[in-house]
């Protein structure tokens, strides 16, 4: 008579399509679930899935996709170790105990440790397709090693979960083969280590910080400050005044215009700024203070009607240019003349 | 190699074939190696597709739970007043058991939380009616209201508690918008419709998968279910039955 042979060497697999089970005996599996499998019998295997041990099942074998494992133990009492290097096997189990953490955080709305973890766990998912994939060569893998176990004590460290203590190569120490001495001093030089690191993730920040004012204290940006006095003109129309900084050399506006308006009486229109009307041209870099002139551009407009005695009702607010005033200013711009509060004339051509 | 090769389809020559090897140098392999894998975790497949359905709603169960916390932490809002913008803020809380919203007018924008007691109005869960949102908000459909801008708009919320009575809320934020009317549907066992929830769904989800799926590294997954055989003739265990 046939019946059901516990499996010697199928011990370990992985689902690779999801299963609903039919019966009371059949067990109902998920894609990427790991079963230990413990007998076999026409096509099908008994086990329970790793991630709920304490349903036992029939599932067919066809959804299971073999991999090696150690066995330890027998009959009932058996244990299944995957026989992927140990620091795989690390990083799941590290995975999954911070996705459980990762959601919490997530409920409790502690974002910015919520967006910490995440990213620690997406490069640690990408650390271990790295090294599952065989495809590194050794040095890289020795390298990428430390990283990772640099990564999983920091982790821990900030969830404050235990640390793991492992020897130089970043493989965890068992305490049934390593003695009490010095398993405490791997604890401890890893501890420090994680505090090392966590101080230097301080400093980084703090650098960067650093940085960023030092940045700003670097660039320098200078600026020019002028006053209108007054404009003395008899137009008897309204004018408007358009300063601006100029580079007669290549024939080039500098600034954007600083604009008066002046009434017909010779006055300014906002009457109250009379005698101050002062402007401020910012942003200018020290390549527009290397310019081997700089001149003050002053030009006035003629806001009104086309001729003075037609009278308002023909034509109104035409606007033609009506003079110029130039100033060189090369001086100021170079810091060679100081004397901040001089007033100066600038006489104009019509 | 199969880049290499791909790279020359055309061109069969075994020369080309040698030197482009050649040409290819560690780190470029490197990348392609790393470009492979990236394209071999195909989300797309049926049987992952439907693993991420039946997860899904552990992950919807998880984002309810926060919006609930934090609709119990409490948000401040801004008075609306139809006149002049005047900074008066009232602040609105769950109560821990979801049973009451506690509100109250608060002199200053609060640093933090403000404790149950002091928010004075009281507002039973069980008497709200129904949640509109937007336009349809009585406080959006008054005359001063209109000529607001379109931002107000999408940051209004009412709570509607006697026939016409109405608790009006602007959010201070979307995000803060999409929390509590998450929140509120939750609470009213309704479904969560916000950008906020489905852009937190979709983290939530994208990790939970690419740790369901670690162990499946490297192992094609089939596109149809394997056959699956005839029931065993015999349930007759060598270990023990449940």
């Amino acid at each position: 008579m046939t019946r059901w042979i516990p499996t010697k060497k199928e011990k370990y697999g992985v689902v690779v399509y999801n299963y609903d089970g039919r019966g009371e005996q059949e067990l109902c599996l998920q894609v990427g679930d790991t079963v230990h499998i413990l007998e076999t019998f026409e096509g099908w295997y008994r086990g329970y899935t790793l991630r709920n041990k304490s349903q036992k099942g029939i599932f067919p074998a066809s959804y299971i996709h073999l991999k090696e494992a150690k066995v330890e133990g027998t009959g009932q009492q058996e244990i299944v170790i995957p026989a992927d290097l140990p620091l795989v096997l690390e990083l799941g189990a590290t995975l999954r105990e911070w996705a459980q953490i990762w959601h919490t955080l997530y409920v409790s709305n502690k974002t910015i440790m919520f967006r910490n973890v995440q990213q620690m766990a997406y490069s640690l998912i990408e650390y271990r397709s790295q090294i599952v994939s065989g495809t590194l060569p050794k040095d890289d893998l020795v390298e990428l090693k430390k990283k990772v176990t640099a990564k999983i004590d920091y982790g821990n460290r900030i969830l404050g979960l235990d640390l793991v203590v492992r020897d130089e190569a970043g493989n965890t120490l068992d305490p049934d083969f390593t003695s009490t001495v010095s398993l405490f001093r791997a604890h401890e030089t890893a501890s420090r280590s994680v505090d090392e690191r966590i101080q230097e993730e301080k400093t980084r920040l703090q650098n960067l910080e650093m940085r960023r004012q030092s940045l700003f204290s670097t660039v320098h940006t200078y600026s020019l400050l002028m006053n209108l006095k007054n404009f003395v003109c008899n137009i008897g129309e309204d004018a408007e005044l358009l300063m601006s900084l100029y580079d007669p050399d290549r024939s080039d506006f500098i600034s954007e215009n600083f604009l008066v308006r002046w009434d017909s009486m010779g006055m300014p229109k906002e009457i109250e700024k009379l005698n101050n009307l002062p402007a401020l041209f910012t942003d200018l870099s020290s390549s527009d203070l290397i310019r081997p002139r700089v001149f003050l551009v002053c030009q006035i407009i003629r806001v009104g009607c086309m001729e003075l005695k037609e009278g308002k009702k023909h034509t109104g607010g035409l606007r033609r240019p009506f003079g110029v005033a130039v100033m060189d200013i090369t001086d100021i711009a170079h810091g060679k003349s100081d004397d901040e509060d001089k007033q100066h004339f600038i006489p104009f051509q019509q | 190699m199969t880049y290499a090769s791909a790279k020359r389809q055309g061109r069969s020559c075994q020369d080309q074939f040698k030197s482009d090897l050649q040409s290819l140098s560690y780190t470029e392999i490197l990348k392609i190696h790393c470009h492979k894998r990236m394209n071999q975790e195909d989300f797309q497949s049926r049987p992952i597709l439907e693993l991420r359905e039946k997860i899904q709603p552990e992950i919807v169960e998880l984002i309810k739970q926060q919006r609930l916390n934090r609709l119990c932490e409490g948000t401040c809002f801004r008075k609306i007043s139809t006149r002049r913008r005047q900074d008066k803020f009232w602040y609105c809380r769950l109560s821990p058991n979801h049973k009451v919203l506690h509100y109250g007018d608060l002199e200053e924008n609060p640093q933090g939380e403000v404790p149950h007691d002091s928010l004075q109005e009281k507002l039973p869960v069980a008497d709200i009616k129904a949640v509109v949102t937007g336009k349809d908000c009585p406080h959006m459909k008054e005359k001063g209201a209109l000529k607001q801008n379109k931002e107000m708009l999408e940051l209004a919320f009412s709570l509607q508690y006697e026939s016409d009575e109405y608790l009006n809320f602007i959010a201070p934020d979307k995000h803060e918008y999409c929390v509590w009317t998450d929140g509120l549907n939750a609470l009213f066992g309704k479904e969560m419709t916000s950008d906020l929830t489905k852009s937190d769904l979709e983290t939530l989800l994208s990790m939970e998968m690419k740790l369901r799926l670690l162990d499946l590294e490297n192992i094609q997954i089939p596109e149809a279910p394997p056959p699956i055989p005839k029931e065993p003739s015999s349930y007759d265990f060598v270990y023990d039955c449940n």
